[in-house]
């Protein structure tokens, strides 16, 4: 019976190899669907269009944005999770959907092993910013008033279980500060909360737009300095070893064939390093990610979801 | 004067052909978009994505105002003529208006509709040339408490708004609330009654509650009826323009609901929603002349008020994004992502650094409120032709372009199985003579209300004298009981003569 | 909505109105019970959420009290019924079972054959089996109705504004 089994999968292996040779000679040869799990007009969004759009023009076939919103994010990764393994459906990830999600959400649809992570386009640091006439300057100023004052300063983001909840969370773990979590309902609320001074700080992307208008002040950014920012320094210029960014990359359903994945990762390496693209990310506020192998990029997504479990571990979190 | 030289240069923008063609383009799409049932903000912007990133920004922002403000206005269209509420706002409107609508006055109500929304859509662009630095301060003294009493008090006036039993439609608000409950807890992030179901993380879509209830409801309900019943109000189709009666009533209507709006529609989040609902509420509790239609039965009022309302809503909630760049709402969202790509900051410097495309901006407003009407006026004889289609072939249309519209919602099948779910609910509800539209209002209302209660608890460590210390939450508390004596004195006068007509 | 008559029926109840539990509203009775229902059901939900403290309400806190809350207008609701006259029992009446359940099978069958079968055949089926909600059903008329919708969706929708709808049935491929 066993060999019976065996003899089933080898001939099943070697059908699916088959292909996967033909293939790499002559993919692509229909559209390609590129699935977004968020509402079309955000970071992930245009990200999503910009590099679909010259993957196109590259490649010769047409790139079908596939917006998919809901469940934050987890209900369009499923659905490219289940998706034939060809290579010609794809999916934009990020921090949220690759690593995250698996602690917020009860009924995860996938797991992170379910992609073959094809490559990384951008990173984001994501901003912490204060009111304009805040007494605060800089991260130092904060950690010396919350230690002054445990529990009294508050911080807003754009949810529970976003990117700037858990680089928050890694503030107070590693400065060993008590600054209040106030969740909003997507970043836009949370700079209403700062500006109306409901809240002391805030840390979320969406602050960066403002923070370059001068209407809010923005004192640190949570990674590398951004390209837009470049005099806002990083937190781990204050604490030693700090880092916490949140990255844009794309990914095929597991088993795509390694030529196509290098192919992909090729095209993509290409767009992130046509100037007009990077201005264009400069200007969302992102940087450009230009190096990157497929196993970099698998590399990367490991290690964030080590750090990602480490963090919610230290603090305690329970999402349900 | 500072102000007629910025719109004297908003309007040279506004005036070039290129911009004129945008604006028409805007509110064309918009017009269509609104009339399609349930194509909602997530395909609209899907769709225009592409273009909006080569054009330049202020052609780029005139289209997509135009797109927002237009699909406000075709949302009430199906509102009267289908009962098919497009937008939220529009629920209110499709009470009065699709009754005037069966009453062979669906002309007047279109009229009506748009003449109301053109004269709020003028003031409305006015308030924002002039005041929007002032109101968007205002907005900000808006923290969690002051929206949670806002809230308080808007739900009271959903209850002024039922025509039958009082008692009733107190218990469909809360069934709304509790509705409203089924979604991820901003707080703490726990998925609540989600059954187990991913789509319902992010809670119940209000459009399959509102076309279920609403447009697949009255399906049910028509189709209920004999022929010949039925027929009255499709054969029998009388003028198309309000009389001077009509005018007499709707004038004082519109303006009272423009003030409203204009005032509301500032507000962040549900500012357009509850600008319509209150102006209803309004509309209802004001005097008027004693053989009026009575409310729920088509009165031209009822339509006046918060179409105008939620147009000059429509126009202030621009506030918060010109001046700070915060989009309200997913279209608006689009706007800021479209400044951001061609280049230039959103935020209080684009009155400064960017004039022509601010003033330009705002000029277009109008431009494309006037463009509006003088499309929609003539439409208004074709929309009527559509209601003399025999309805056997009528309602089959109505189901499938409102189920294209469930699917596209989110791409997504689980919206159209919800919708066919509130059709019987909205049924059964019908049988029951409970009213769907408070509990809506609640549906929408309830999420906000717990979320800035508890995030004014959170932040006022647990603290509930907040409501009362601060004097813009007190202050709309104090109206919310007032309201409730408002609406009890009478009941309790009319209980008292009915004792003694029993003695 | 006009409210029946009071029926010259009516005439020996009020000799025991204020004896006996008979329903004097139907619609306000089964309102109530319906209320009722609904209101325990969201409450014992909210058991599974945590309560917190009325100083930092949790998740459970909210639901609960509308559940109750809802539950007590119900129940003022079903006794008021039981008490007040009001029109000759305040039928339920008649129900329209045949649009009711043709609407609704068809919106279900509609959302589990688009994904699979796609638009052109999806959105026929539609048309044609909500058409047979009204008694003035005809076969051929239903068909062309169905055709002509289809096409008139296909060209507003996809070809007009371009939404990524799945047209073809699955075994045609992508």
């Amino acid at each position: 019976m066993n060999k019976f089994l065996a003899l089933i999968r080898g001939v099943l292996l070697v059908s699916c190899m088959v292909p996967a040779i033909g293939v790499a000679q002559t993919y692509p040869e229909r559209p390609i669907t590129l699935i977004v799990p968020q509402p079309p007009g955000g970071n992930n969004d245009i990200v999503a269009r910009t590099f679909g759009q010259k993957l196109a023009d590259r490649i010769g076939q047409p790139v079908v944005i596939d917006n998919r919103p809901g469940a934050g994010g987890t209900l369009g990764t499923g659905i490219a999770a289940r998706s034939a393994n060809d290579g010609y459906t794809i999916v934009i990830g990020d921090v949220g959907t690759m690593v995250i999600a698996k602690h917020t959400q009860p009924k995860m649809p996938y797991s992170v092993n379910d992609f073959s992570p094809i490559a990384a386009v951008a990173t984001v640091s994501i901003v912490v910013a204060t009111q304009a006439d805040s007494p605060y300057d800089n991260i130092q100023d904060v950690i010396t008033a919350a230690k002054a004052q445990p529990g009294k300063l508050t911080s807003g983001s754009g949810g529970i279980g976003s990117t700037g909840h858990l680089a928050l969370e890694l503030i107070r773990s590693m400065a060993g500060v008590d600054i209040l979590h106030v969740p909003f309902k997507g970043g836009a609320q949370a700079i209403t909360g700062l500006i109306g001074r409901q809240t002391d700080l805030m840390i979320d992307g969406a602050a960066l737009a403002l923070a370059k208008s001068g209407k809010i002040k923005a004192i640190a950014v949570t990674g590398p300095r951004l390209a837009t920012l470049p005099d806002v320094p990083g937190i781990g210029e204050t604490i030693k070893g700090f880092n916490f960014v949140n990255w844009f990359g794309f990914f095929a359903p597991a088993g795509t064939p390694e030529p196509v994945i290098e192919k992909l990762n090729q095209e993509f390496r290409a767009i992130a390093n046509m100037p007009e693209i990077r201005e264009r990310l400069t200007n969302l506020g992102l940087n450009a990610e230009r190096r990157g192998t497929p196993q970099q990029f698998v590399e990367v997504v490991s290690q964030d979801t080590e750090k990602i479990a480490r963090i919610i571990k230290d603090a305690n979190l329970k999402f349900n | 004067m500072d102000l007629l030289a910025n719109l004297g240069l908003g309007f040279g923008v506004a005036f070039s052909a290129q911009n004129l063609l945008y604006a028409f383009l805007g509110v064309v799409l918009g017009t269509l978009i609104g009339v399609l049932p349930g194509l909602g903000p997530v395909a609209t912007v899907a769709m225009l994505l592409p273009s909006v990133y080569v054009l330049d920004a202020t052609p780029a922002l005139i289209l997509l105002a135009g797109i927002y403000y237009g699909a406000q206005y075709g949302g009430s269209t199906t509102a009267i003529l289908i009962n098919v509420p497009g937008e939220a706002s529009s629920v209110v409107t499709a009470m009065d208006g699709y009754q005037m609508a069966r009453k062979g006055r669906a002309g007047v109500a279109l009229a009506t509709a748009a003449l109301s929304s053109f004269f709020a859509g003028c003031v409305g662009t006015i308030v924002v040339a002039a005041f929007a630095p002032v109101l968007t301060e205002l907005a900000f003294r808006f923290g969690p408490a002051e929206y949670f009493s806002l809230m308080v008090l808007g739900l009271i006036g959903a209850v002024v708004l039922a025509s039958g039993s009082l008692l009733k439609a107190i218990a469909m608000v809360v069934l709304g609330l509790l509705l409203g409950q089924v979604t991820t807890d901003v707080i703490t992030g726990v998925q609540r009654y989600s059954l187990g179901i991913a789509e319902l993380y992010d809670g119940i879509s209000f459009v399959a509650i509102a076309m279920g209830m609403f447009g697949f409801g009255e399906i049910i309900v028509n189709l209920g009826r004999t022929v010949e019943q039925r027929e009255v109000f499709t054969r029998n189709v009388k003028g198309l323009w309000p009389s001077r009666r009509d005018f007499k009533d709707m004038i004082p209507a519109a303006l009272r609901g423009t003030m409203l709006g204009s005032l509301l529609g500032i507000l962040p989040g549900g500012g357009t929603l509850l600008s319509s609902f209150t102006a209803y509420s309004l509309e209802k509790k004001a005097r008027s002349r004693q053989d009026e239609v009575p409310f729920g039965q088509g009165n031209i009022r009822g339509v006046a008020g918060p179409e105008a309302a939620n147009n000059a809503a429509a126009q202030t909630s621009f506030i918060p994004m010109l001046t700070l760049g915060i989009p309200p709402n997913a279209v608006m969202a689009l706007m800021v992502g479209a400044m951001i790509i061609m280049g230039i900051q959103p935020g209080p410097q684009v009155m400064t650094a960017n004039p022509q495309l601010f003033w330009g901006l705002i000029a277009s407003m109008w431009v494309g409120n006037l463009m509006l009407v003088i499309l929609n006026l003539p439409l208004i004889g074709i929309w009527i032709k559509l209601l003399t289609v025999p309805y056997r072939f009528l309602f089959p249309a109505i189901v499938v372009f409102c189920s294209v519209g469930l699917y596209t919602l989110n791409y997504n099948t689980f919206d159209i199985f919800s919708g066919g779910i509130f059709t019987i609910a909205g049924y059964v509800f019908h049988k029951l003579s409970c009213e769907p539209a408070p509990l809506l209002l609640g549906f929408i209302l309830g999420p906000m209300m717990e979320e800035n209660l508890r995030r004014a608890l959170l932040l006022s460590r647990g603290d509930w004298s907040v409501f009362i210390t601060s004097p813009m939450s007190a202050l709309l508390l104090v109206i919310a009981m007032s309201m409730i004596l408002f609406v009890m004195i009478p009941s309790i006068s009319r209980k008292r003569q009915e004792a003694f007509v029993d003695d | 909505m006009a409210k029946p008559e009071p029926s010259s029926t009516n005439g020996p109840r009020s000799f025991r109105k204020h004896w006996t539990l008979r329903i004097k509203s139907q619609r306000d009775f089964w309102s109530g019970v319906l209320f009722i229902v609904l209101g325990t059901g969201f409450a014992w939900g909210a058991l599974d959420y945590s309560f917190g403290a009325a100083a930092m309400p949790g998740p459970g806190y909210f639901p609960f009290g509308l559940g109750l809350i809802l539950a007590f207008l119900g129940l003022t609701i079903l006794l008021k019924s039981l008490a007040a006259e009001v029109n000759a029992g305040d039928p339920i009446g008649g129900i329209a079972w045949r649009p009711l359940l043709t609407i609704v099978s068809s919106l279900a069958i509609f959302g589990v054959s688009l994904s699979c079968l796609g638009l052109f055949l999806a959105l026929p089926l539609l048309a044609f089996l909500s058409a047979m909600a009204s008694e003035e059903f005809r076969w051929r008329e239903a068909v062309v109705n169905a055709c002509l919708l289809t096409l008139g969706s296909w060209a507003i929708f996809v070809w007009g504004l371009g939404l990524l709808i799945p047209l073809k049935p699955w075994f045609l491929g992508p």
